[in-house]
């Protein structure tokens, strides 16, 4: 080996053992899962720059599309909608996979040790396999839609400039427009159990169709009349979001809760008649016109016509009373509404029935209450559980109707109890959530879901009916989880006019003494919550007296629309009694009271000055007309109340509390003789402008005058 | 990008608790994709159906969402090829392409009435153009500049290869121009 070699050896030798150190250090290297994210970022950013780059010479059109495209969004109603189906059914899939899988586990778990336990377990889920359908907790939800009920002749659905043949049962959307010919019919039935039937040669077009997807007890529903004769029936709306609504021409009648009433647009020459009659309860009218709008509530048995041209609209209501009696298509109508109600109730009664997976007379319900409770107790999730227990609150509702129907009371009661008292746990429950708003709020949804539905449902329901003692149950849960104050008095006023609409209805049947029944329980009612009220405090009463007052004044109008028939001169001998029946009395009285009501709750509240609430009620309370003509003339000044009404005038002061016992008696003299007594006549004058001016006198400063006979 | 990937692995981990059975899972992935599965629907068959096929598509998603695998493919490409066959159906069932010449004769007599002054692309123009087009030209229209999906996921839904879909784009975008030209709108009016 030469000199050299043997330097680069000994060089070589002092390397080995670097290099066998360098062989050993562990190689710092990336796995391959980065090297694959690496790889994928490496291949978009090249792509992205290639994209960036491309040009297609039409950079200016396709920026406009992209900008015209961004608008296209489906409607909230519609994301909302199908998201709450979507997650029914993922939810109901969930659990038909998830509760096999947990029958499993669970038995396995208790097999060895606890073998009676697991012997009944066993047989709940054997049980379960055999009738899963049966002890699933699921919603069962009905399906909104409108659709035309009945045809007659030639009807025609224009849709999209298209025109459909108008079939029986065919679905109907918003902006259709339904068009009869000559001796032709349609009938529409819509979303919110509402009835329309278009008479010949009419046009009518669906304005509006919406429901509240996650209450679809609040619904709105408006058509637009553009000729012919438009009957409608609506029979069960709940809310005060709810409403129906037709327009013709410059004129729009709208319900908000139940009522018969009958729209038409004729032309007469260049102008345009468009008519609205009320026939069942009550319509509220608007008319505008290019200068003003003017607002009436037209009760049942009266009918305001307005004219209007290409120019202007003649906004002038000038209300008639109708013989109903004489015109075919309003009886014919009022007869094919009763058998339309007849089967809307059938359908109820299904969906109840529908709902009752196993009666609770049936030998396998206890099986289906036990797997009921291993299922919540299985359920770890809060809010789950929650949702749970509101279904099965549901079903105890609909198993206690169904009892009813057979006659078993007592069983009945029960299941009503345990109602009761889940959905109290449920307002519990939200109230101890109140930190996590989202499940909260969810829970507190679905709740006033459950109780809105069995609203919508009972309120067909009359006080003959063995299921109204449901109703009253219903009326009480819902107020009894109304933590608002403000909001529980509207719900109790609301509660209260339904006894007057119950009571029009057995009125026209002809069940007079009910009806005055129904009329006193309505005055027992809004005297309670007018007790509650007083009783509040000061940063809440201002705006409950409003609601109270609002509330008094539009069960002013349904007094007026609960009205024995008249018996008709013809039938009058000389025997007949013509004076005033009990109904007549009743409401009578009913109107006093309210009045005297309305002025002491104004006096309550003044206690020095009146709040903003109260004095923008009572400006909107003088508004208000009925039939073409001021309902109320409301006067507040520091020391008395005045309040006049059609032929009643009222004056209620502080000192009215001292003397209210003796008019009382008063009143009930005059109301059971039917004329006004001596003693008070002194005291009551026929009501005129000059009256009105002049300030009352000393001896009346301090006195309820009594009504006034007309 | 960068946002675009942050969505993807969302939207991957969300369909990994969808396929699972978590029904909250799949909402969000409906709520990132409705907008564009709606848009898709609504100017390839028309907006008197987008609502009714929209829920089938998400429908169709849930049911077989067990059969996505990541990876392979993009979720969106995938959902947007649900939502192309939802539309090949319903063009297949209702005769739908027979029906829209004749509403399109209607509305090209209507806008020629239509003074030139008054005229400007708007929505009810770029509908009815877009409706004249060929199905295969509007759909690489909307899917590439509506949906904003990138050529593989294209290439995936229609079923064509990324070179193939850059001369569609082209020939597309220009029978659009001339469509929109014959309506009364040139490049300076857009």
């Amino acid at each position: 080996m030469s000199f050299l070699e043997k330097i680069l050896d000994k060089k070589l030798k002092r390397y080995s053992e670097t290099e066998k150190h360098l062989k050993n250090f562990p190689l710092v290297s990336i796995s391959g899962e980065q090297s694959i994210k690496l790889k994928q970022e490496l291949m978009m950013r090249i792509s992205s720059r290639r994209e960036i780059k491309e040009e297609t010479g039409f950079e200016k059109y396709i920026e406009k599309i992209k900008i015209l495209a961004q608008a296209i969004n489906p409607s909230e109603y519609f994301r909302v909608l199908l998201k709450e189906k979507l997650m029914i059914f993922a939810e109901y899939d969930r659990k038909r996979k998830l509760f096999r899988l947990r029958r499993v586990k669970f038995v396995f778990h208790w097999m060895q040790p606890r073998k009676v336990v697991a012997v009944v377990t066993m047989a709940v889920f054997v049980c379960t396999a055999f009738f899963g359908f049966a002890f699933d907790i699921e919603e069962v939800k009905a399906a909104l839609f409108t659709e035309l009920e009945n045809v007659q002749g030639e009807v025609t659905v224009v849709r999209n400039v298209q025109e459909i043949p108008g079939i029986k049962g065919l679905r109907l959307k918003k902006d259709d427009v339904i068009r009869t010919g000559k001796d032709s019919r349609a009938a529409i039935r819509f979303l919110d159990s509402s009835m329309s039937r278009l008479d010949e040669n009419g046009e009518v077009r669906i304005s509006k169709l919406a429901a509240n997807p996650r209450n679809n007890t609040e619904t709105v529903v408006e058509l637009v009349l553009n000729q012919g004769r438009l009957w409608s029936r609506v029979i069960n709306l709940i809310n005060k979001s709810s409403h129906f609504q037709v327009k013709a021409e410059n004129t729009v009648a709208v319900v908000t809760k139940k009522a018969a009433f009958d729209v038409s647009v004729e032309p007469q020459g260049k102008i345009k008649v468009a008519k609205v009659s009320a026939i069942k309860n009550q319509v509220d009218v608007v008319v505008a016109s290019s200068r003003t709008v003017t607002e009436t509530t037209l009760i049942k048995g009266f009918t305001a016509e307005v004219k209007s041209n290409e120019r202007s609209a003649v906004a002038q209501i000038k209300p008639e009373k109708i013989d109903t009696e004489k015109d075919t298509w309003i009886t014919e109508n009022l007869v094919e509404d009763e058998v339309y109600i007849e089967g809307v109730k059938e359908e109820l009664h299904e969906q109840v029935r529908d709902q009752v997976k196993i009666s609770p007379d049936n030998p396998l319900y206890s099986v289906k209450e036990l797997s009921e409770s291993v299922e919540i107790a299985l359920t770890f999730d809060s809010l789950e559980k929650q949702k749970k227990l509101l279904i099965i609150a549901q079903e105890k509702l609909a198993e206690a109707q169904l009892l009813i129907e057979k006659g078993s009371y007592e069983k009945a009661a029960a299941l009503l109890r345990e109602f009761q008292d889940k959905i109290q746990k449920a307002f519990e429950w939200i109230q101890e959530h109140e930190e996590d708003p989202d499940k909260a709020t969810e829970i507190e949804m679905k709740l006033q879901e459950i109780l809105s539905m069995y609203k919508k449902q009972l309120a067909l329901i009359s006080p003959d009916d063995s299921l109204y003692e449901v109703k009253g149950i219903v009326a009480e849960t819902e107020t009894s989880v109304t933590p608002d104050p403000v909001k529980k008095t509207e719900q109790q006023m609301d509660q209260a006019a339904e006894k007057l609409i119950e009571a029009h209805d057995l009125a026209e049947k002809g069940e007079a003494a009910k009806a005055a029944l129904q009329v006193e329980a309505y005055q027992e009612a809004v005297a309670q919550v007018a007790d509650e009220v007083k009783a509040l405090p000061l940063e809440t009463k201002g705006e409950a007296v409003s609601v109270l007052l609002d509330a008094k004044t539009e069960g002013l109008k349904l007094l007026e629309a609960v009205a024995v028939p008249p018996v008709p001169v013809s039938e009058i001998t000389e025997g007949t009694d013509v004076g005033a029946s009990p109904l007549e009395i009743s409401v009578s009285a009913a109107k006093t009271e309210t009045l005297k009501h309305m002025g002491e709750t104004i006096l309550e509240t003044q206690s020095g000055k009146t709040s903003f609430n109260v004095l923008q009620t009572l400006e909107n309370i003088n508004k208000k007309d009925l039939n073409g003509k001021a309902l109320l003339n409301v006067q507040v000044s520091p020391n008395r109340v005045t309040i006049v009404s059609d032929k009643d005038y009222i004056l209620v002061t502080p000192q009215a509390e001292e003397m209210r016992g003796a008019v009382e008696e008063q009143d009930e003299k005059a109301a059971a003789g039917g004329i006004v007594s001596a003693d008070a006549s002194e005291n009551v004058g026929a009501v005129t402008e000059e009256n009105m001016s002049t300030p009352p006198t000393a001896d009346l400063k301090s006195q309820v005058l009594p009504r006034l006979q007309p | 990008m960068a946002l675009r990937n942050v969505q993807q692995e969302e939207i991957e981990r969300l369909v990994a608790t969808s396929k699972r059975g978590d029904p909250s899972a799949f909402g969000k992935i409906y709520d990132l994709f409705v907008n564009q599965i709606y848009r898709y629907i609504y100017y390839r068959a028309g907006k008197e159906e987008a609502e009714d096929l929209t829920e089938l598509v998400f429908l169709k998603t849930w049911e077989n969402i067990r059969q996505y695998k990541p990876g392979k493919r993009s979720f969106s490409s995938w959902i947007f090829r649900i939502a192309h066959n939802v539309v090949v159906d319903y063009y297949r069932s209702n005769n739908y392409q027979a029906e829209l010449h004749e509403n399109i004769k209607d509305e090209r007599l209507e806008m020629q009435t239509v003074s030139r002054a008054h005229r400007h692309f708007d929505q009810t123009l770029l509908s009815s153009a877009m409706r004249e087009l060929k199905d295969h030209y509007r759909q690489i229209i909307i899917l590439r500049y509506i949906n904003e999906l990138s050529y593989e996921e294209i290439g995936y839904i229609m079923g064509k290869s990324q070179a193939g879909l850059r001369i569609l784009q082209f020939r597309a975008l220009k029978s659009l121009r001339n469509i929109l030209e014959s309506n009364g709108i040139s490049e300076e009016d857009v």
